[in-house]
């Protein structure tokens, strides 16, 4: 459409002032990042009080923006404060408006993403467009798993390789860990976050649906965590033997195994799944949480990478 | 009243009130906390008012709400301090709820919850603000104060004690795990922590980390702060700012992880770790932190010239370097660190088992043995002694089997062909490798096994169980029904007891100096072990006298043939004994049988000498098999038990055949029915209408 003018627009939460805020430039149609400081002004909204023609009217102006564009771009951008709040939105941004000849903004691409954890965009039976994602059965099956329950987290991210197969604890831990992994040549499958301390049932679960997709392509299984506060390491051990038990058949050759945990419960922990192993014949070497994760994760990257070098006859006893 | 120093976020002193108390997470650490810090003074639960959490010595009550708990309690038990455990769509309404009823009692609220929406958080940050409360969270794991030895939530887990140690280093962490884990490796390195928090990592972190620097900074034992830091938000750059303005006087050392979130569209573990623009992601955070640092990286072995001085910290660029870089900087700094010991990290494997693998892995994947710290040694040996025979895994089984295997070609029983069996050995060598899993250990075990297989075979035609085959033969069954009958007349008073009898000589000699059963130099441990169950069922026999109540016998002695004598004998339990003095065997089992039948008559446990019977010559016999099995954890108690019965089984069975070939020879059909004119009526006959 015609337009004389163009702007930019989002709503966003931001961590300077731990509220939404609202961010306008007369330079629509760019990546936000590119518009230089000067020409984009932010504005903190109260997340009680919302957003008033008023305050949108100011900032508008403190832009440049031409007189008779003010009043009813303000009267959007208070109808989109309202879209944004009452509909769970934790970004929403209008890029470009074309404003018409006659004055009228005309939102013309816009980008939202609802917050998962705010009840308000469910309330919407929205029907939300599929884009075309390359996901995996894997990751696809763990996530409906994971919004199953909020008892423990069951989070994976597919990263596509082929090494070392690793269910890791903690949010934090899992990060570190997959980073050394990577330098260290471990070529994990995916990125694991499964503690939050989980009954057995889900640890169970998400452990089965680890085994099923990846085990009989794994190089090495990695089971790492730091020393945890709250997850009972008898249960989610014993929660993992068992769905090993259970997938371990799958694998025509066996597994090494490299372990590293601390914890409430540790020992029962730890035996439970050196019985497991025992029975299956794999090799493993099991560290308590006075070995650091990650030069746990390092040995078992380095493991892996030089298994990856042996000829397929020769990787196992 | 916003704290001014790490101590008005948590001291000792502060009163802690926990929403959502009888939750399955709440519950536990409540009870782990008041063991730890003693510092919460309830909490309430929805519907659960008027109830009480049970600690180790005391409870705690549970209210209905917060209402509810600040009408109860007297005015100086009233919390300053709230943790929410509540689910996350309650969680605003509780904050509310406190902010409403606390009229400004309360200065900080720890939000342990997960998944609070964003929108939640800003409004609780709003309303908070203008209230002067303090929010630590979502999502935290909680804080605690270890010189003070207190804590608001998990940070510890179950041993907080054991993590961390009074000191100098504070920890701030966007990881709940991350803070236990660092002060343990500190802790290695001769530092102790001052406070351990933790920030939670959802969007909005509602204590931002310049805050909580500006609290560490007027905490006089804080001498270093050791931050744990992941993409989103900028909270960094905000802090490195305020740092700058100050003159921040601290030293910091930093770890940013997540550079794996930089390249990528990666959904980490956190909610909040997201990169979201400029300064939001791990490498802009590590070049935040370097330019104020103003020296390059640390890497261990790394020296500082006078001229280029940590001053204001290091950036490690692995976790594992975190202790060494705090100990290189309190060197650098001329600070004493806090403990004089001092362990690097290392790998260090616990337990390991790497097989055949193991054996062609270049030098430098070779680990050499580790060693287990204390308390878990002891932990790991304690389960060892207590532990006896073989801890199984369950596993799927319906179309595996260690038992046995068919390749088309050769059967073989737990890998060993049975053909080779058929030709070289005999059915006693085959019977032990198939239900052991191992094949005899000493050749006379073999004769053993088939001696008490005979003996078992029968004991006359009055025995229930040949009676079962007889009835069955009289029905006009197949031999196998009446094998089936045989077996369905066998129980625990009657062929089965000898499962009592393993189990109970197991209970005496498990984890003892007993490892061969057939070594005459147990002969001492055996006369002991008997004294001392003697004087154990004595006790308990007068015991159950005073009480009135029947007293458990000792299973497999005496036999209701074989009583009337002044020494009675089972026959086929002497033929067993001769087998063994005639080949020079000790057998402790037999040993110890016997000289407990003589002790019970001896101390006064029965006026009879007892025989000891068959069912205890099979489970002494059996269980000397099993014993270096169990010994060596390769079989399990439970399998060692109940062998005893299927043996006796396994014969019986046999011999109802046999029983059943006679009678089906010889026998009328239905002879074994009893006529009506013998039976006796017990009831009276009544009306059909009652």
């Amino acid at each position: 459409m015609p337009a004389a003018n163009e702007v930019y627009t989002a709503i966003t939460y931001d961590s300077r002032y731990l509220s939404p805020i609202l961010t306008l430039s007369l330079r629509g149609g760019m990546d936000v990042e590119s518009i230089p400081d000067s020409e984009k002004r932010s504005f903190p909204v109260d997340v009680y009080q919302g957003l008033d023609a008023y305050q949108a009217g100011e900032l508008l102006e403190a832009l440049g923006c031409p007189r008779p564009v003010i009043s009813p771009m303000s009267r959007a951008l208070v109808n989109l404060w309202d879209m944004f709040i009452t509909s769970g939105m934790k970004m929403c941004e209008v890029n470009p408006w074309r404003i018409s000849e006659d004055h009228r903004p005309v939102a013309c691409d816009f980008k939202a993403v609802f917050d998962e954890a705010n009840f308000k965009h469910r309330n919407l039976e929205l029907e939300l467009p599929e884009y075309p994602e390359n996901v995996s059965e894997f990751q696809e099956e763990m996530d409906r798993w994971n919004v199953k329950s909020y008892q423990g987290q069951a989070h994976v991210s597919e990263l596509g390789g082929s090494g070392v197969l690793p269910i890791l604890f903690g949010g934090g831990a899992s990060t570190i860990i997959i980073e050394t992994l990577m330098q260290s040549g471990g070529d994990p499958m995916f990125l694991s976050d499964f503690g939050g301390n989980p009954p057995y049932d889900r640890m169970r679960g998400t452990a089965g649906i680890c085994f099923k997709h990846k085990l009989a392509k794994a190089g090495v299984l990695l089971i790492l965590g730091g020393k945890a506060n709250n997850t009972r390491i008898d249960v989610t051990f014993q929660a993992i033997a068992d769905a090993l038990a259970e997938y371990a058949p799958r694998r025509s050759t066996e597994l090494p195994v490299i372990v590293g945990r601390g914890g409430p419960r540790l020992v029962p922990g730890l035996l439970a799944l050196q019985r497991c192993l025992e029975e299956l014949g794999w090799p493993y070497t099991i560290f308590g949480h006075d070995t650091p994760i990650t030069m746990v994760a390092q040995y078992a990257g380095q493991l892996c990478k030089y298994l990856a070098t042996l000829p397929s006859d020769r990787k196992t006893a | 009243m916003h704290a001014k120093s790490l101590t008005d976020l948590l001291c000792r002193g502060d009163r802690v009130a926990v929403s959502n108390i009888t939750g399955r997470e709440a519950a536990k650490v409540t009870e782990i906390s008041q063991r730890y810090a003693a510092n919460i003074v309830g909490g309430w639960a929805l519907g659960r008012g008027g109830g009480e959490i049970p600690l180790e010595q005391s409870t705690l009550p549970v209210f209905s709400d917060y209402a509810d708990l600040l009408e109860h309690l007297p005015p100086e038990g009233r919390p300053n301090k709230i943790i929410i455990y509540s689910p996350p769509e309650a969680v605003y309404g509780e904050v509310k709820n406190v902010v409403k009823a606390a009229s400004g009692s309360v200065q900080t609220i720890f939000i342990i919850t997960e998944h609070v929406s964003i929108e939640v958080s800003a409004k609780i940050h709003k309303l908070c603000s203008s209230e002067q409360i303090d929010v630590i969270g979502g999502n935290t794991l909680g804080v605690i104060n270890v010189a003070d030895h207190v804590r608001i939530g998990a940070v510890g887990g179950d041993a907080p004690e054991e993590t961390f140690h009074p000191g100098s280093a504070t920890i701030i962490s966007n990881s709940g795990n991350m803070v236990n884990t660092i002060a343990s490796y500190l802790y290695g390195a001769g530092f102790g922590t001052r406070f351990g928090i933790s920030t939670g990592k959802d969007q909005l972190i509602l204590t931002p980390l310049r805050d909580l620097l500006e609290l560490a900074l007027h905490d006089e034992f804080t001498q270093v702060i050791v931050l744990y830091v992941e993409p989103g938000g900028l909270y960094e750059q905000m802090a490195v700012q305020w740092m700058q303005e100050v003159g921040f006087p601290k030293p910091i050392v930093v770890y940013v992880g997540g550079t794996i979130a930089d390249d990528r569209h990666l959904s980490l573990g956190h909610a909040g770790a997201v990169v979201e623009g400029a300064g939001t992601s791990a490498r802009d955070k590590m070049a935040i932190f370097d330019a104020y640092l103003g020296v390059p990286p640390f890497t261990p072995g790394m020296t500082f010239p006078p001229d280029c001085r940590p001053n204001r910290g290091l950036r490690v660029q692995a976790l594992h370097d975190l202790p060494e870089a705090v100990r290189v900087l309190y060197d650098v700094l001329e600070r004493e660190r806090d403990y004089r010991h001092y362990s690097p990290l290392r790998l260090n494997p616990w337990l390991k088992n790497m097989g055949k693998l193991g054996t062609r892995l270049p030098p430098a994947l070779v680990l050499g043995e580790g060693t287990i710290p204390s308390p878990y040694k002891e932990q790991i040996e304690q389960f060892h002694r207590t532990q006896f025979g073989r801890m199984t895994a369950r596993r799927e089984m319906r179309n595996a089997s260690h038992a046995s295997s068919n390749d088309g070609a050769t059967p073989r029983i737990y890998g060993r062909s049975a053909l080779h069996l058929m030709e070289t050995r005999s059915f006693g060598h085959a019977l032990v490798l198939s239900w052991t899993g191992h094949p005899p250990a000493k050749p006379f075990e073999a004769d053993l096994v088939e001696k008490t297989l005979i003996a078992a075979l029968s004991n006359g035609p009055g025995t229930i169980s040949a009676q079962a085959a007889k009835l069955s033969a009289s029905a006009g069954n197949s031999p196998h029904t009446a094998m089936i009958a045989t077996l369905a007349a066998i129980g625990d008073v009657h062929g089965g007891n000898g499962r009592e009898a393993v189990a109970l000589m197991i209970d005496s000699f498990a984890n003892s100096a007993l490892v061969d059963p057939y070594d005459a130099s147990c002969k001492d441990l055996v006369a002991q072990k008997a004294h001392d169950l003697t004087a154990d069922l004595l006790r308990r026999k007068r015991a159950a006298a005073e009480q009135d109540v029947a007293f458990q016998r000792v299973p497999c002695l005496g036999h209701p043939v074989y009583r009337n004598d002044e020494v009675n004998y089972d026959p086929r339990e002497q033929v067993l004994t001769r087998f063994l003095e005639s080949i020079s065997v000790y057998h402790a089992f037999f040993d110890f049988y016997h000289q407990l039948a003589f002790a019970m008559r001896h101390a006064g446990v029965t006026r009879n000498v007892l025989a000891v019977n068959v069912d205890a010559a099979i489970a002494c016999v059996w269980l000397g098999v099993c014993w270096p099995l169990l010994c060596a954890k390769r079989l399990s108690v439970e399998r060692a038990k109940n062998i005893a019965i299927a043996a006796f089984a396994l014969a019986r069975a046999a011999g109802g055949a046999g029983e059943y070939f006679d009678h089906a020879d010889f026998g009328q059909p239905m002879d074994m029915r009893i006529p009506v004119s013998e039976c006796v009526a017990l009831s009276p006959d009544l009306p059909d209408d009652e």
